[in-house]
């Protein structure tokens, strides 16, 4: 038992650190929300290109599909490293090679990989999730959107919320009712859907940070599915969503981007003055910063053994669950924290004058209110940790 | 990283797991609650045979060379078991400080008889500030006849009604950073001058006031160098947070899946309560709580058998889970209702547990300090 990185690891790490530093345009470090900018987005698909070069889009995926077959911890530590250096998850954790990817080469067919995979790793498409409907939420099985067989396609008609990303798409994987006869969890398939055609309109979302375009709304309307982009089997669908979710609710993005604000806000509290001594050595902001120091590494371990689980085939589901409720909730209570610690300052945007830490904080902590319910609510996540972790009896 | 346990330490929980359940049933905890030293002799031999009480010491001492990160996989059970005794005092602090500190003469005066289950040992070091600062050191300690004498008041010294022996730190010098004043001594209990009081402490826990009225010790008493004592008192200070977490990971999931057990079998309202969302919600959060708190542990149980007694992870498993354990039995209490207010139940043992351990070797604040100043 030993959770320091071997000589490996931390070579790895430095590497991937001299990549950043030297490869990542910095003008989109610590810009999460990068894609909705136009202008920043040539840099991301700039940075996307690069990361391919050098491998490490597809280091987790296995060596016959182009891949390194890398451990789950090392890759883990990759993610770590990117979000500690604030390179947006468009770059280091987008839904290609992390969701799409891994699921076409567990269930698709070789046409979907033959088709999909190549120029995943080359980070030539740029993929978005429609799971949620609008009325579903966290009844992620309560899928309206259908896909009926009509002779070699599938025919879609439907409504997807909140798909992040979903005007810079080029594909869509979605899940949609194929055979209405059969019971709720079997009749849900997964499609791949190809964004670029009329049959798709999209609606942006304004968000609570003043923001559009991020979030969208995506209607399918009679929109002809080819029969070979389904993902597995009619009726895989829930099946392979969960497998995705579970990938995605591996919260180490959190970890890294609070490992990075911590640091910057023990300097920013060390040289700033509060009544005769710095902000840091007033008794309750040093131990408060202790804490948060304390509740990141809690989420860091949890982080580190579902890879740990997943490197020995191990079922993670509920570990899975555990480490995003811990580190989605660490993320609301620490920016909260912070901000408290900021004091009047704390309420000042990104680009206000004024704003300490380039307003990073409270941009932070706005995207907190959706953290909690993203990838399944921490009510979810706790109804999962109970029943498949505990055994505990569905209602 | 390697989150791999080794073949032996993978036996040593179902082993320790088994014979606890047999040899340390709650009747037992729950009669040793009410005996004043909390000692079973009997069970101590049987531990001694186990080999426990030399877990860590070289073979020449009769002990079994485990790891410290072995020996949190024990305190796991052993916290599980809420085994009472002096087990904690004379093995994982005072065993471990004798071999880490000890000139040969007293490794063979104490190991041996410390692993043969002859000899309980308390450590003797906060005093009546109740803090783990240098600064509550304050028992003076004199130069006197072939050796020291010693005057003052230690306090909250865990099994100090069952020792034959203490580990004292006591002040030998007054310098600016009282650090540099501080030695260790090993003092025998039957030393005249010596008087152990028993403090009564909530659960199973005993604690006591051992006061010094000028009791003289040899010369070859000081464990370590003169006024260089404080460097080891970090190191127990070490071993007993992380010592703490771990019976506190064992009592914890011991509570939680007492609290499940009960919740899935008591109907109300036509159905398990066990069904119901906000108990499972507390299921939740007890599970999150106790994985979360073990591999903190591990973490840094291993880092110390690595010999790093300095890391900040150490202080953020003992902050985390000196609340953590207390959550779990509130939480505990919640699922059973109130029936776990009487003592036809266990949980009120793990919850005095919870409240006991979480101000043992620093509360969360004492450690979110220490973490701070590393940031």
């Amino acid at each position: 038992m030993d959770f320091r990185f071997n000589a490996e690891e931390s070579a790895f790490r430095d590497e991937v650190r001299e990549f950043i530093l030297a490869e990542i345009p910095p003008e989109i470090r610590w810009q999460d929300r990068v894609v909705y900018n136009d202008d920043l987005w040539p840099s991301v698909l700039e940075a996307r290109r690069k990361l391919a070069q050098r491998g490490w889009t597809t280091m987790h995926w296995p060596a016959e599909h182009g891949g390194q077959g890398c451990s789950p911890v090392l890759h883990l530590l990759f993610r770590e490293e990117m979000a500690y250096r604030g390179v947006p998850e468009a770059v280091s954790y987008d839904d290609g090679p992390n969701l799409i990817g891994p699921a076409i080469i567990e269930y698709g067919s070789d046409r979907l990989k033959s088709a999909h995979l190549p120029s995943i790793a080359a980070a030539e498409t740029f993929w978005c999730q429609g799971y949620t409907e609008p009325g579903g939420g966290t009844d992620l099985a309560s899928v309206r959107t259908t896909a009926v067989q009509d002779g070699d396609n599938y025919i879609v008609n439907g409504q997807k919320d909140y798909v992040g990303g979903g005007a810079r798409a080029d594909w869509i994987h979605i899940l949609a009712r194929t055979n209405p006869e059969a019971p709720r969890h079997q009749d849900i398939s997964y499609f791949v859907i190809n964004m670029n055609t009329d049959k798709i309109s999209l609606r942006a979302l304004d968000e609570v940070d003043g923001r559009s375009g991020m979030l969208n709304e995506v209607f399918f309307d009679d929109l002809p599915a080819p029969a070979e982009c389904m993902v597995g089997e009619p009726g895989m669908g829930w099946h392979i969503a969960m497998s995705v979710l579970n990938r995605q609710r591996v919260g180490i993005e959190l970890v890294g981007r609070a490992r990075a604000l911590l640091d910057d806000l023990a300097v920013y509290t060390r040289e700033t003055n509060a009544g005769g001594k710095s902000l840091f050595d007033l008794p309750h902001v040093r131990g408060k910063l202790g804490e948060m120091s304390m509740s990141i590494e809690a989420c860091r371990v949890a982080a580190y053994r579902v890879a740990w689980m997943q490197s020995e085939d191990a079922d993670f589901s509920h570990a899975a669950s555990m480490s995003r409720l811990l580190s989605a909730e660490m993320w609301r209570q620490f920016t909260g924290d912070a901000l408290q610690i900021l004091g009047l300052y704390g309420s000042l945007e990104p680009g206000s004058k004024a704003a300490p830490l380039m307003g990073r904080l409270e941009e932070a902590y706005i995207s907190s209110v959706a953290t909690t319910l993203h990838l399944g609510s921490s009510e979810i996540q706790r109804t999962i940790i109970a029943q498949r972790g505990l055994g505990m009896p569905k209602e | 990283m390697d989150l791999s346990f080794t073949e032996e330490q993978q036996m040593l929980s179902p082993l320790a797991r088994e014979f606890l359940e047999a040899e340390c049933p709650k009747s037992l905890v729950r009669a040793m609650e009410a005996d004043e030293t909390g000692h079973s002799p009997e069970l101590w031999q049987k531990m001694a045979e186990l080999g426990w009480l030399g877990l860590t010491f070289p073979e020449q001492y009769g002990g079994a060379e485990f790891s410290f990160l072995d020996m949190a996989i024990l305190l796991e059970e052993m916290g599980r078991a809420l085994l009472p005794g002096p087990f904690f005092s004379t093995v994982a602090l005072c065993g471990q400080a004798i071999l880490d500190a000890g000139s040969d003469e007293q490794k063979d005066a104490y190991l041996e008889r410390i692993a043969m289950g002859e000899l309980v040992m308390a450590l003797a070091l906060t005093e009546a500030s109740g803090q783990y600062d240098a600064d509550g050191i304050a028992a003076r300690c004199e130069p006197a006849a072939d050796g020291y004498a010693i005057n003052g008041v230690k306090m909250f010294v865990a099994d100090g009604q069952a020792a034959d022996a203490f580990i004292a730190a006591v002040r030998t010098a007054d310098t600016p950073d009282p650090k540099d004043g501080v030695s260790l001594l090993l003092v025998d209990a039957s030393t005249p001058g010596v008087a152990v009081t028993p403090l009564k402490v909530m659960g199973i826990d005993k604690q006591a006031e051992v006061a010094f009225e000028n009791v003289q010790v040899p010369a070859d008493s000081l464990l370590g160098p003169l006024n260089g004592g404080w460097p080891l008192i970090e190191k127990l200070l070490v071993w007993g947070a992380i010592g703490k977490c771990a019976e506190s990971v064992g009592g914890a999931q011991a509570a939680m899946e007492l609290a499940v057990s009960y919740v899935n079998a008591r109907p109300a309202f036509g159905r398990p309560i066990g069904s119901f969302q906000a108990i499972q919600s507390h299921a939740a959060n007890m599970l999150t709580d106790i994985d979360t708190s073990r591999y903190l542990t591990y973490q840094a149980a291993g880092l110390v058998s690595q010999g790093d007694f300095s890391a900040p992870e150490i202080s953020k498993a003992k902050a985390w889970i000196s609340n953590a354990y207390g959550r779990v039995t509130t939480r505990a209490h919640q699922c059973h209702g109130g029936i776990s207010f009487t003592k036809e139940m266990d949980i009120h043992l793990y919850h005095k547990k919870a409240r006991v351990n979480q101000a043992l070797f620093g509360d969360a604040r004492f450690h979110w300090d220490r973490i701070a100043a590393e940031l």
